[in-house]
C-alpha cells in the first residue's frame, strides 16, 4: 500500500463517517449503544458482587462452624462435611457462559460424591432461557447487528445512486473504494464500542485493586478476539453490500447471515449434539456406580468378598487372630480402602461424564471453524472463566477437596480412635484447625487460551481470508 | 381490476417468488426439527420415568438382602424412594424448564431440606444454548419471517412506480394494502398450523382444551407481529426503512428486553435464601449428636406429640432417635425454607406481570404454562415430593418410634401423588393481553387514511 492508496482510503472513510455523523445514525447509535454496555457491564459486576458477597459470607459460616465443632468421632465430622462455594471469578460480569446453568454450592461428605447445587437457572423461571444481558452479549449479537446495518448500502447506494461509476471512474480503484468502506465501518465499530468498554474495564480495574497479571493478559485476550470478531463483521457488510445488486438484497443477506450464524447454528448443533450422545440420568449414573462399587469391593456389604480377602490378609500380616487384636482400628482401615475404591470409581464415572459433554459440543466446537460466532463466544466465556471447562475444574477441585479431608479424618480415626468402643469416643475439637478451607483455583490465561485454538484459527482465518476477497472484489457498476 | 383478481395476482406473484418459497420451506423444515427435537427430550424423560418402578422394586429388594438383617429398619438407611415429574403429553411443544430442573428426585428418609435441590446431571453448556423446540421456533423465527416478508408490502410498489397505477383501480388503497398485506401474511400462518397439525400427528398429542389454546396463543402472537408490520408499512416509507425499523423493533422484544429483564431480576430478587437452608438444615441435623437423647426427642415430639410412647436409649443408638435427628434438620431450616420459597414466588410474580406488557414473554410463558413446563410446574412437583416424603416418614415412624417393630408391610408403602397436574390449564392470562395488543394494533394499522 503506497500513501497514494492510503489517502484515498481515509478520505473515503471519512466521507462516509460525516454522512453518518451528519443524517444523526451514528450519534443515536453511539450514545445508545453506550449507555447499554455500561448498563450491562454495571449490573453484571453488581450482580456478581452481590453473589460474591453472599457466598463468602456464607462460606465463612461453613468456616466458623467446622471450626467451632465439640469434640467429636472423626466418623461424625466426615458425615457432618463441608460445603464448597463456586465464586465468580473477576471477569465473569463480562460474560455470563454457563454461569447461570451451572451450580454454586456443593455438600462434601463421606461415601459420596453429591451434586452441584442451586444454579441461578435452577431458581428461576423461563425467561432465565432468553438469554442475559451482559457486556459479551451486546458485543457478539447486538453489535453485529448494527454494523449490518450501518455497512448494508455502503456499496449498494452508490450503485442506486449512480455515484458508483461517478468514483471509479475518477480513479479510485475497487480496493480503494472497499477498502476505504471497511476503514469506515471499522472506525464506527470502535466509535460504538470503545468507551463503553473503557468505562467498563476501567471501573472493573478500580474495583479489583488494580490490574492483576493475569487479568491484563485475559483483557488483551478479550480486546484482540472481539477486535477480529467485529472487523469480520464489517468485512462481510463490506462484501455483502458489493456483491448484491440493491440495498434490500444486501440487507436482507446480512439479516439471513445473522440468524443462522447466531440464532440457528448455535441452538441447533448444540441441541443435535445433545440428542445424539445422551448422557445419564443421575438415577441410572448412581445405578452404574453402586453396581460397580458391588464388583470392587462395597464396604456396607457384609459378605462382600474383597472386604473378607482384605481382612483375612491383614490379620495374617500382623499375625493375629480377631481385628480388636490389630495396632491400628480396623474399621477406619475399612473406610480409608471403601473411599479410595468408591472415590475411584467415581472418577472413572464422572470422566466418562465429561467425555460425554464433549461430545456434546463437538458439534457446536468445531463449527466454530465456519461460524465467528461460536468462536467469540468459545473464546470469550473461557477467558471470562464462565466456560465449561472451568466449571469442571470447580467440581474436580471440590472432590479433591472432598477425599483429602474425608481420608485425613479416615487416619485420625485409624490411628486415635481405638477399635474397641469406637463409636463412644471423641477426638479433640483443637484438631478441625487443622482442616484448610475451600479455596477455587481457576486455571491460569495461557491454559485457557491453548484450549481455545479452534476459536483463534477461525477469527484468524476468517478475517484473512475475507480481508482477501475485499481485496479482490470489483464491484459492479450497474446490475 | 376488482379486488378478487387483485388477490389472485398476489398470491400468484408471491408464490412464484423464489425466495419466498425458500424462506416458508427453510421455517417449515425447522419447524420439523423442532418437533423431533421436542420430542427427543421428552421422550428420553419419559424412558426415565417409566423406568422407576423397576429400579424402585430392584433397589429395595436388594437393600433389604444386603442390610435388612436382622432388622428390616437397617435397611432404611440405604432405601431411596423415587419419585417423578411426568411430563404433559404438550411437553414436547414448549420444553420450558424441564430441562433444567430434576423431574426424577430419589430421597431418603433423611433431612429433605439436604435433598429437595439436588440437581440432574445435565450438560450446562446444552442449557445455555436452549432448546429449538416450537416455541423457539414460533418465538424468535417466525416473526423474521412476516419482516422478511411484509416490509416491503407498499414501499416496493412505490420504489418501482406501480404504485399510482394500482391506486387507478376501482379497489381502495385501504384494501389494496390490505389485501398485499394479507397475502403475504396468511401463508405464514398456514405454514405454522401445518406444523402444529403434524405436531398434533407427530406427537400424538391429545385432542382437548389445550390444542385450542395453544392454536389461540400463538396465532395472536402471529398476528401482533402482522400488526406490527402492517403499522409500519402504513408509514410509507422505504422498504430499507421498514425492514431496518421491523428489525430493531423484534430485536429489541425477543433478545433486548427479556435479556435485560433477566438480569435486573437477578439483582434486585437474589436467592440467599438458598444457602441458608442448605446450612441451616445441616446444622440442624448434625448438633442432634452433641445433645442428649432425650432433649433431641423431646424437640421432635414437640413437632409430632402422637409419638411421645416411644422413648430412645440415652445411651446408645437407636433408629427412632436417629430419623427423629434427621427431622429436625427439617425443623430449623423451615423458616429459611419458606423465605426461600416466597422468594422463588416473587420473582414468578415478577415475571408474569412484566410479562403483560412484552408479547414475547408472555406468549413463551403461555406456551409453556399450556404444556405444564413452566416453573411453578416444577415447584408443585417439589411440593408432591414433600408431601410423599412426610407420608412415608409417619409410615416408618410407626414401626421406629415403637419399642418392638412388627415385620414392615413393604407393599403399604405411600405411593407420590402428583400435584394438582391432572387439571388442564386454563387460556393463561399472560395471553389475554397479548390477543388484545395483537387485535388493538391490526385495527388502527388498518384504519382509514390518504395514501
Amino acid at each position: 500500500l503506497t500513501t497514494r492508496h492510503f489517502t484515498v482510503m481515509t478520505m473515503i472513510a471519512r466521507h462516509e463517517l460525516r454522512r453518518a455523523i451528519r443524517n444523526r445514525v451514528l450519534p443515536v447509535a453511539v450514545t445508545s449503544l453506550t449507555i447499554l454496555l455500561i448498563l450491562a457491564g454495571l449490573i453484571a459486576s453488581q450482580t456478581n458482587e452481590q453473589l460474591n458477597r453472599q457466598q463468602t459470607r456464607y462460606q465463612q459460616d461453613v468456616r466458623r462452624n467446622w471450626i467451632e465443632q465439640p469434640d467429636r468421632h472423626p466418623h461424625r465430622a466426615s458425615h457432618y462435611g463441608y460445603l464448597a462455594f463456586r465464586p465468580r471469578l473477576s471477569l465473569s460480569f463480562f460474560d455470563f457462559g454457563i454461569d447461570s446453568f451451572a451450580g454454586n454450592t456443593i455438600f462434601l461428605e463421606a461415601h459420596r460424591q453429591n451434586s452441584v447445587n442451586f444454579s441461578e437457572a435452577n431458581l428461576s423461571g423461563s425467561l432465565r432461557r432468553a438469554g442475559e444481558l451482559s457486556p459479551a452479549m451486546i458485543l457478539q449479537l447486538l453489535v453485529p447487528l448494527v454494523i449490518f446495518f450501518l455497512g448494508f448500502a455502503m456499496i449498494t447506494s452508490e450503485r442506486e445512486d449512480g455515484t458508483l461509476q461517478m468514483l471509479l471512474s475518477q480513479g479510485v480503484t475497487p480496493r480503494q473504494l472497499l477498502l476505504g468502506k471497511t476503514l469506515a465501518i471499522a472506525g464506527m465499530t470502535l466509535l460504538l464500542t470503545l468507551p463503553g468498554m473503557a468505562l467498563i474495564l476501567l471501573s472493573q480495574s478500580q474495583l479489583s485493586g488494580g490490574l492483576r497479571d493475569d487479568l491484563v493478559w485475559r483483557s488483551i485476550g478479550l480486546v484482540g478476539g472481539y477486535g477480529l470478531y467485529l472487523l469480520i463483521c464489517a468485512l462481510i457488510a463490506i462484501i455483502a453490500s458489493s456483491i448484491r445488486a440493491t440495498s434490500r438484497d444486501s440487507l436482507i443477506l446480512l439479516t439471513i447471515c445473522w440468524i443462522v450464524f447466531c440464532l440457528i447454528l448455535p441452538r441447533g448443533l448444540q441441541t443435535l449434539g445433545a440428542t445424539l450422545s445422551p448422557n445419564p440420568v443421575r438415577a441410572e449414573f448412581d445405578a452404574r456406580l453402586e453396581d460397580e462399587l458391588a464388583r470392587e469391593g462395597d464396604s456396607h456389604d457384609p459378605d462382600d468378598p474383597h472386604f473378607r480377602t482384605l481382612r483375612e490378609e491383614t490379620l495374617r500380616r500382623y499375625n493375629v487372630a480377631s481385628i480388636n487384636e490389630l495396632p491400628f482400628n480396623y474399621g477406619a482401615y475399612v473406610m480409608l480402602e471403601a473411599e479410595k475404591i468408591s472415590s475411584g470409581i467415581f472418577q472413572r464415572h464422572y470422566n466418562e461424564l465429561l467425555g460425554t459433554f464433549t461430545r456434546q459440543n463437538r458439534f457446536a466446537e468445531w463449527a466454530t471453524l465456519i461460524d465467528p460466532y461460536l468462536a467469540i463466544r468459545s473464546l470469550s466465556m473461557a477467558i471470562a472463566g464462565t466456560d465449561l471447562g472451568h466449571y469442571s475444574r470447580y467440581q474436580q477441585q471440590a472432590e479433591n477437596f472432598r477425599y483429602t479431608m474425608i481420608q485425613k479424618l479416615n487416619r485420625i480415626h485409624l490411628e486415635e480412635i481405638r477399635y474397641e468402643n469406637d463409636r463412644a469416643q471423641r477426638v479433640n475439637r483443637e484438631r478441625w484447625q487443622d482442616f484448610p478451607d475451600f479455596k477455587y483455583e481457576p486455571p491460569g490465561f495461557r491454559e485457557v487460551i491453548t484450549g481455545q485454538w479452534r476459536a483463534i484459527l477461525s477469527l484468524s482465518i476468517w478475517s484473512l481470508i475475507l480481508l482477501f476477497v475485499i481485496t479482490r472484489l470489483r464491484p459492479e457498476v450497474a446490475k | 381490476m376488482n379486488w378478487q383478481q387483485i388477490l389472485r395476482l398476489e398470491l400468484k406473484n408471491l408464490l412464484t417468488g423464489q425466495a419466498v418459497l425458500a424462506g416458508l420451506l427453510t421455517i417449515f423444515l425447522a419447524g420439523l426439527y423442532a418437533i423431533h427435537h421436542g420430542q427427543a427430550i421428552i421422550t428420553a424423560q419419559q424412558q426415565v420415568l417409566n423406568q422407576a418402578p423397576e429400579r424402585q422394586s430392584q433397589h429395595l429388594a436388594k437393600m433389604l438382602k444386603l442390610h435388612g438383617h436382622p432388622d428390616p429398619l437397617n435397611a432404611l438407611y440405604y432405601l431411596n424412594f423415587f419419585t417423578g415429574h411426568a411430563p404433559s403429553d404438550y411437553a414436547a411443544v414448549s420444553i420450558g424448564v424441564r430441562d433444567v430442573n430434576p423431574y426424577n428426585l430419589k430421597i431418603r428418609l433423611l433431612t429433605l431440606e439436604g435433598q429437595l435441590y439436588d440437581g440432574e446431571i445435565s450438560n450446562p453448556a446444552t442449557l445455555a444454548a436452549g432448546n429449538f423446540d416450537l416455541s423457539f421456533l414460533l418465538i424468535f423465527l417466525y416473526p423474521l419471517l412476516i419482516i422478511a416478508l411484509l416490509h416491503n408490502t407498499l414501499s416496493s410498489e412505490v420504489e418501482q412506480g406501480i404504485w399510482p397505477l394500482l391506486i387507478s383501480q376501482r379497489v381502495s388503497p385501504r384494501r389494496l394494502i390490505a389485501i398485499k398485506a394479507l397475502v403475504r401474511f396468511l401463508p405464514v400462518v398456514m405454514i405454522w398450523l401445518a406444523t402444529l397439525l403434524i405436531a398434533v400427528i407427530w406427537l400424538d398429542l391429545p385432542l382437548d382444551r389445550r390444542l385450542p389454546l395453544l392454536t389461540i396463543a400463538s396465532c395472536a402472537y402471529l398476528i401482533f407481529w402482522f400488526a406490527i408490520a402492517a403499522l409500519i408499512i402504513r408509514a410509507g416509507r422505504s422498504s430499507n426503512f421498514n425492514a431496518l425499523a421491523m428489525l430493531g423493533i423484534w430485536l429489541v422484544l425477543t433478545i433486548l428486553i427479556p435479556a435485560m429483564l433477566n438480569v435486573l431480576l437477578a439483582r434486585l430478587l437474589p436467592v440467599p435464601e438458598a444457602f441458608d437452608v442448605t446450612i441451616r438444615q445441616r446444622e440442624g441435623y448434625h448438633q442432634q449428636w452433641d445433645r442428649p437423647k432425650g432433649e433431641t426427642m423431646e424437640r421432635f415430639f414437640q413437632i409430632y406429640p402422637e409419638y411421645r410412647g416411644f422413648t430412645a436409649p440415652a445411651d446408645k443408638f437407636s433408629w427412632g432417635w436417629y430419623y427423629a435427628a434427621q427431622h429436625l434438620g427439617d425443623a430449623e431450616s423451615e423458616v429459611a425454607s419458606r423465605a426461600l420459597r416466597r422468594k422463588l414466588d416473587q420473582r414468578r410474580e415478577w415475571t408474569d406481570r412484566l410479562s403483560w406488557f412484552i408479547p414475547t414473554i408472555g406468549t413463551q410463558i403461555a406456551l409453556n404454562r399450556i404444556a405444564g413446563t413452566e416453573f411453578e410446574n416444577h415447584l408443585s412437583y417439589l411440593d408432591s415430593v414433600r408431601d410423599y416424603h412426610e407420608r412415608l416418614r409417619h409410615f416408618f415412624y410407626r414401626y421406629l418410634m415403637t419399642m418392638s417393630p412388627g415385620s414392615i408391610d413393604w407393599e403399604t408403602l405411600p405411593k407420590q401423588r402428583a400435584n394438582g397436574e391432572q387439571q388442564l390449564p386454563r387460556l393463561p392470562s399472560t395471553a389475554l393481553p397479548l390477543l388484545l395488543i395483537s387485535v388493538t394494533a391490526a385495527g388502527i394499522a388498518f384504519q382509514r387514511r390518504r395514501y
